[in-house]
């Protein structure tokens, strides 16, 4: 077990240093001087500050000297110095994380409960009339890129129906105490959770319903039936058996549930990361750009680590040293 | 007389590797809807100059115009006919999809092949990279990408292309291990057959069928990766593309719904209509090649 994890840990740690690489060849590969790549575009920067930055990267230097400064930096989590919003990166990311994790955390929860009910509604009887709904309705979910539908639900309940704000994290008219600013966030939270989930949710049906329809081909779930237990607690074992897998594939997918975050963000001008990521898109900070890159990669190995320790955990053929994958 | 053989005998693999799962799968009615749907979109993008009623640059028009008879879907915010953008942008939109899926499929099939009929020290590198880039969300190192790249067509087809590759690479991969122990591939060894000629030869006629069907998908995914893109003001200044039609209408979202709605759903339809496309498709080459895809862990 011990091995698996520090297998597990030395392929993220190599998936930070390839992402590294893959960032410093897009930065070297770009046309234009470097040093705009380390201060952001906008007006040309003072003379000692390009001074100062090509002395700290080496720019005077080779390639693969460069590349190493470059990879030890970001090792130690430098991501550089926003010059447009004259903070650290790191620090300005950090600042605009809790909105995101709030938005994605909540995405997740609700997901991976829509999905499991849905997909066992589904597996009950296949291929029946509502299955088969189930699975067109999935399927047409996760067709739509999500700042449309997120568009669609601004336009029914912001601007047709007006119950629900069309935007932001919080109406600066709310008084400041706990209880009205947890009611009000959460307001502003229910249409970005709900464009977020319509997104990811068909994807993580069409997951469950397999891997409940499998459960239940199970031998014990034969038995359990031959023994006259009622049908809906031979489901409700199924579902226990079939919830590792299904958790399992609700982590792997925490990282584009993330980048679909970014762009629902921007539709509903959420403070977090993806409307970080457009204003420095608009105004090209670019170490802002990359920083977030870091960040984001970084998320999606934790997110994965912590994903096979609950796997170890849960099942205990890895534990005994046998791999899950091929 | 032996090259007629020899041309009936490759037809005979063709018919049953390729001819009779099509013609299953257009059989079926929703085949036939998404088909026409895709059909239609492309043409009327590659006829964009002959099609559409207005130059979609000139700004001649009031702007914030709602859909009326002259303007079906409007006007934007500079007072451009939104019918003719959304047309000229359809062009450009197929055009990235299609480019990058095929980028994609060749890089991944050089991969997965190589990767799985080689083995050792090269299928454990090859397969270290391709996890790293199946962690990284594909959006954000396109992003990350076209920022410091610049968003010019050709730059947007490379990186969507170079980063759609892994889903293909894997599958091909493990069709290529499960090939690999066939009698017809120890056979032709046993000939004297070289590496290159057994995996051009022997093994990539078996996995094409279903990396081009995997090509569907990803050329669905590659122009919502456009779009997403076009969204983060991140497309080709000079060109009209979904992106950016639909990153116009949502900056101006508040003041009509039609800017960004429109282009949006004519986007949604045509990838619901390559997904159901490719489902019926690759539900009549293997069923268990379907929940492959479906189960491969990352998507976009």
């Amino acid at each position: 077990m011990w091995r698996y994890l520090v297998r597990r840990i030395l392929q993220g740690l190599i998936t930070v240093i390839i992402a590294t690489i893959l960032m410093f060849t897009i930065i070297n590969m770009a046309p234009g001087d470097p040093i705009i790549f380390l201060v952001g575009g906008g007006e040309a920067p003072p003379p000692e500050l390009v001074k100062q930055l090509s002395a700290e990267y080496g720019l005077d230097r080779s390639i693969p000297e460069r590349l190493l400064i470059y990879v030890s930096k970001v090792l130690v989590g430098d991501l550089g110095y926003s010059y447009i919003y004259r903070v650290g990166v790191t620090e300005l990311i950090l600042s605009r994380l809790p909105a995101t994790a709030l938005l994605a955390i909540s995405t997740y929860i609700l997901i991976t409960i829509v999905s499991m009910l849905v997909g066992m509604i589904a597996a009950r009887k296949p291929l029946s009339l509502t299955d088969r709904v189930i699975s067109v309705i999935s399927t047409i979910l996760f067709s739509f890129p999500s700042f449309f539908i997120a568009q669609i639900l601004i336009l029914v309940f912001a601007i047709g129906l007006k119950i629900l704000p069309s935007g932001g994290f919080i109406d600066p008219r709310t008084p400041r105490e706990a209880i009205p600013i947890i009611i009000d966030i959460s307001n502003h939270l229910i249409l970005p959770l709900l464009s977020l989930t319509l997104v990811n949710v068909g994807f993580m049906i069409r997951i469950s319903r397999v891997a409940i329809s499998e459960a239940l081909r199970e031998d014990f779930i034969l038995t359990l039936r031959a023994i006259g237990m009622a049908e809906n607690k031979v489901l409700r074992s199924a579902v226990r058996l079939a919830s590792i897998p299904i958790l399992t594939m609700a982590n792997y997918e925490v990282a584009f549930l993330l980048s679909g975050a970014l762009l629902v963000e921007i539709v509903y001008s959420w403070p977090g990361i993806g409307t970080l990521l457009y204003d420095a898109i608009l105004k090209r900070d670019y170490p802002l750009v990359s920083g977030i890159f870091f960040i984001i990669i970084l998320f999606s190995i934790i997110i994965n680590l912590i994903t096979d320790l609950i796997y170890v955990l849960l099942d205990p053929r890895i534990r005994l040293g046998k791999r899950v994958e091929t | 007389m032996t090259r007629l053989r020899r041309v009936l005998k490759i037809w005979g693999k063709v018919e049953s590797l390729w001819i009779i799962p099509l013609v299953r799968a257009f059989k079926m009615k929703s085949s036939i809807l998404s088909l026409s749907f895709i059909a239609i979109i492309s043409v009327t993008g590659f006829l964009a100059e002959k099609v559409a009623p207005y130059d979609p640059k000139s700004a001649a028009f009031q702007p914030f115009q709602p859909p009326s008879w002259d303007h079906p879907f409007g006007t934007d915010d500079l007072g451009r006919d939104l019918l003719s953008r959304v047309i000229h942008g359809t062009r450009t939109s197929i055009i990235i999809g299609f480019s990058a899926a095929i980028i994609a499929m060749l890089i991944g099939l050089l991969i997965g092949i190589v990767s799985g009929y080689i083995g050792g020290l090269v299928d454990d590198i090859l397969m270290r990279i391709t996890e790293t880039f199946q962690v990284i969300p594909r959006l954000v190192l396109a992003v990350v990408a076209a920022a410091f790249l610049g968003p010019n067509m050709f730059n947007v087809i490379l990186i969507i292309g170079g980063l759609s590759w892994p889903r293909t690479a894997r599958i091909t991969r493990s069709i290529t291990l499960t090939l690999r122990e066939k009698p017809f591939i120890e056979a032709a060894r046993a000939v004297g057959a070289t590496r290159f000629r057994i995996m051009t030869r022997h093994i990539l006629p078996q996995v094409l069928p279903i990396t081009i069907t995997i090509m569907g998908y990803e050329a669905a995914v590659a122009i919502l990766i456009e779009a997403g893109l076009g969204f983060l003001g991140l497309s080709d200044p000079q060109l009209e593309s979904w992106g950016k039609v639909i990153h116009d209408g949502q900056r101006y979202f508040l003041w009509g719904w039609w800017m960004a709605l429109i282009p949006g759903s004519i986007l949604s339809t045509l990838i619901i209509s390559i997904n159901i496309l490719m489902d019926n498709v690759s539900s009549m080459i293997s069923p268990a090649i379907l929940m492959d895809i479906y189960n491969d862990k990352r998507r976009r």
